[in-house]
């Protein structure tokens, strides 16, 4: 800690005595995680709903689908982290515009209505038929999510496809909006040298598309390999260039940033750079800017641009995929508890330590974590998802 | 049966949202807190739950009635301004409805009590006291252990 040479020899790791906890802990890495992964999938399924990119046209559902499953899970970590789960609903109650974390609730559930809304319009066919062949409970269920309506009038195929649409188009800005908001959060802290940037929603975000499209990618490859019926190699490509040039794009900005604060010689720089040399060194040189980004940089490169084709693609597809989810997850903590690591004389460290079985230790984050996973599939048996049974959205292409 | 209108379903999708939305401000409106004061942001009720708190510290006028020797030599010197509790611990640990019901927290075998104000550090106050061995001759021979209270007492801590 030398480097940071204040006067008169003075005493560093000087730790005020209401912070010598990390009070943001896992529970605040994995919920701008699954955020991110909402924002990331839905991006990926507007690909095609809003753009008409063909390739994604099988997984374009599916990454809804995803979508609202990992949207479902976004906020619990909040709840544990907090710890008064009965009092959910106050966040709805007196949100304030000098408090951006009061109006996370407002943020959050309008989009998940956006997503329930669209992918109701989306599988408003499946769901009628459904109805029809349904028999005694399961009926009255089908029957109320069509709304009562049972009969599927060819013309209004036109106007869900339209509606759909319009949804998805809105979707865009608003998925930026959720996660671009995650990162204001954490950049609008002045108090904390390590996130103060307004750089830092840009970052969010594209770091959000890269993890949803990663993730996309393992669980598209698990699924098709559990129904053992073959992969869309072309689509597969087609994922792996989107997903090298959106990390390109991620790093890029990772870089930016840091490039600038270190160029500037700032105050901060002062106690970042012993930051990121000491206590973050393994997870954020070596690992976030380092080999889970150049890693994946290289095995997509070398994915997108040979001529690599079916089950190598594949893997290789997978191994940068994993590599860029795990990139993902280390800069969430790199920046959440990295930036709490700071104390607050900013002349030393705080120690956070990992919990396993506490209350907001990794037990509780890896089942939270798990439970989207569950959803999706539970979701997956009663919808199909990859069957094309779904109104077809595919936008008119000009040429 | 009438077909459906193809838009009907559209129709009904509003009906539920327009419903779900009065439905939200009508819960909104009972549950935000009655006291909540619009004006300042916040619960009024708070004010009195936290005046109902049981007393913790008594502050320094609390001590008088039982310590008024320490309070008489406390009071003419430099550290006048501090708080008993603040080395002593809370007066509801040290007595309750007018009686002594535990021995109040003193802190006689350490030095980080003192240190813990006294210490160094360049971004105190010039003109604060801070402890330092070297412009002090008393203090240049001292090790580690030496008591801070051997030579000053904590009370009135001019030497
Ligand atoms: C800077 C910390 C500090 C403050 C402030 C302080 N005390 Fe003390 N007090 C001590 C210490 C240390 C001792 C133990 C002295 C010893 O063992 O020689 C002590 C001892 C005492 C004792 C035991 C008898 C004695 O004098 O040795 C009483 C009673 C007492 N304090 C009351 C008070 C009251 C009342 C106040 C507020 C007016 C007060 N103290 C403020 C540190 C403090
Ligand atoms: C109801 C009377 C009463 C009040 C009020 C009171 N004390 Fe005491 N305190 C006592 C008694 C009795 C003793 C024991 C005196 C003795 O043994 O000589 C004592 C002893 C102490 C001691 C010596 C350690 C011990 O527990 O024997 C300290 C220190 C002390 N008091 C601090 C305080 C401080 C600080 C306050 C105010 C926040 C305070 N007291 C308020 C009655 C009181
Ligand atoms: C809660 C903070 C605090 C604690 C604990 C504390 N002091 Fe002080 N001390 C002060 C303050 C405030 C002053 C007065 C500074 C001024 O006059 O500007 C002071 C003044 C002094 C002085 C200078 C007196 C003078 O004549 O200039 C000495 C010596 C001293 N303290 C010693 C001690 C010792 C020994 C202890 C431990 C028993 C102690 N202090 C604990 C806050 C503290
Ligand atoms: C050997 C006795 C002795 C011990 C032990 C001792 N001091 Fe002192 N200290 C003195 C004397 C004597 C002075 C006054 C020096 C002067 O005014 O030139 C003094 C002065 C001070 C001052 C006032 C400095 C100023 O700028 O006015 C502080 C603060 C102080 N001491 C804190 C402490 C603390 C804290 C400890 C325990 C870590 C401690 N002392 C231990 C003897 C001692």
């Amino acid at each position: 800690m030398e480097q940071l040479g204040l006067p008169g020899d003075t005493l560093v790791n000087y730790i005020f005595p209401n912070n010598a906890h990390v009070t943001w802990s896992i529970m605040i890495v994995i919920y701008p995680y699954i955020t991110g992964l909402v924002a990331g999938a839905f991006v990926l399924s507007s690909m095609y709903h809003v753009f008409g990119v063909k390739e994604f046209k099988p997984i374009a559902n599916f990454a809804l689908v995803a979508a609202f499953s990992f949207g479902m899970f976004a906020a619990v970590p909040l709840l544990f982290h907090l710890g008064q789960p009965q009092r959910f609903y106050q966040i709805y109650m007196t949100p304030h515009t000098t408090s951006a974390m009061s109006i996370f609730g407002y943020v959050y559930s309008s989009y998940l209505v956006l997503l329930m809304i669209e992918i109701w319009v989306i599988y408003r066919k499946v769901f009628i038929e459904k109805a029809n062949e349904a028999t005694g409970r399961m009926r009255n269920f089908w029957w109320v999510l069509c709304l009562g309506i049972t009969t599927y009038n060819p013309e209004s195929a036109k106007f869900d496809k339209q509606f759909a649409k319009f949804l998805a188009g809105i979707g865009i800005p608003w998925a930026c909006l959720l996660h671009g908001y995650v990162g204001f959060v954490f950049g609008s802290v002045k108090a904390v040298a390590w996130w103060a940037t307004p750089l830092q929603p840009f970052i969010f975000l594209s770091s959000a598309i890269v993890s949803g499209v990663a993730m996309m990618f393992m669980m598209y490859s698990f699924i098709m390999w559990r129904r053992g019926r073959g992969y869309d190699y072309v689509m597969v490509k087609k994922f792996i260039i989107t997903l090298w040039m959106a990390f390109i794009l991620d790093y890029a900005l990772e870089v930016l940033e840091i490039t600038f604060v270190s160029y500037e010689q700032g105050a901060h720089w002062a106690v970042i750079k012993p930051l990121l040399l000491g206590p973050l060194y393994e997870s954020y040189v070596l690992g976030q800017m380092g080999f889970l980004s150049l890693g994946p940089i290289l095995v997509l490169g070398i994915a997108s641009l040979l001529d690599i084709k079916d089950k190598a693609l594949l893997y290789l597809g997978n191994l940068g995929s994993l590599m860029l989810v795990l990139q993902v997850l280390v800069m969430r903590f790199n920046v959440v508890v990295g930036g709490q690591l700071i104390s607050k004389s900013e002349r030393g460290f705080v120690d956070y330590e990992f919990e396993f079985f506490a209350k907001e230790g990794l037990l509780t984050a890896t089942t939270i974590f798990i439970m989207p996973f569950v959803t999706y599939y539970i979701i997956s048996r009663f919808i199909p998802i990859f069957e094309g049974k779904s109104i077809d959205t595919e936008p008119k292409r000009l040429h | 049966m009438k077909e459906p209108s193809p838009k009907a379903h559209f129709v009904r999708l509003a009906g539920v949202l327009g419903v779900a939305f009065v439905v939200f401000l009508t819960l909104k409106a009972i549950l935000v807190p009655s006291s909540w004061d619009y004006d300042n942001w916040y619960r009024g009720d708070a004010l009195e739950l936290n005046a109902s708190y049981e007393l913790a510290y008594g502050g320094n006028d609390s001590c008088v009635a039982c310590h008024q020797d320490t309070m008489d030599e406390f009071s003419q010197a430099k550290h006048q301004q501090l708080s008993c509790e603040s080395c002593h611990g809370a007066l509801a640990d040290h007595v309750k409805d007018g009686v002594k019901i535990a021995d109040a927290h003193m802190d006689d075998e350490s030095r980080w009590q003192c240190l813990n104000c006294h210490e160094a550090r360049v971004n105190k106050p010039k003109d604060f006291p801070q402890f330092d061995k070297i412009t002090i001759n008393e203090h240049k021979e001292l090790d580690d252990e030496m008591l801070c209270i051997a030579c000053h007492s904590p009370h009135d801590p001019t030497p």
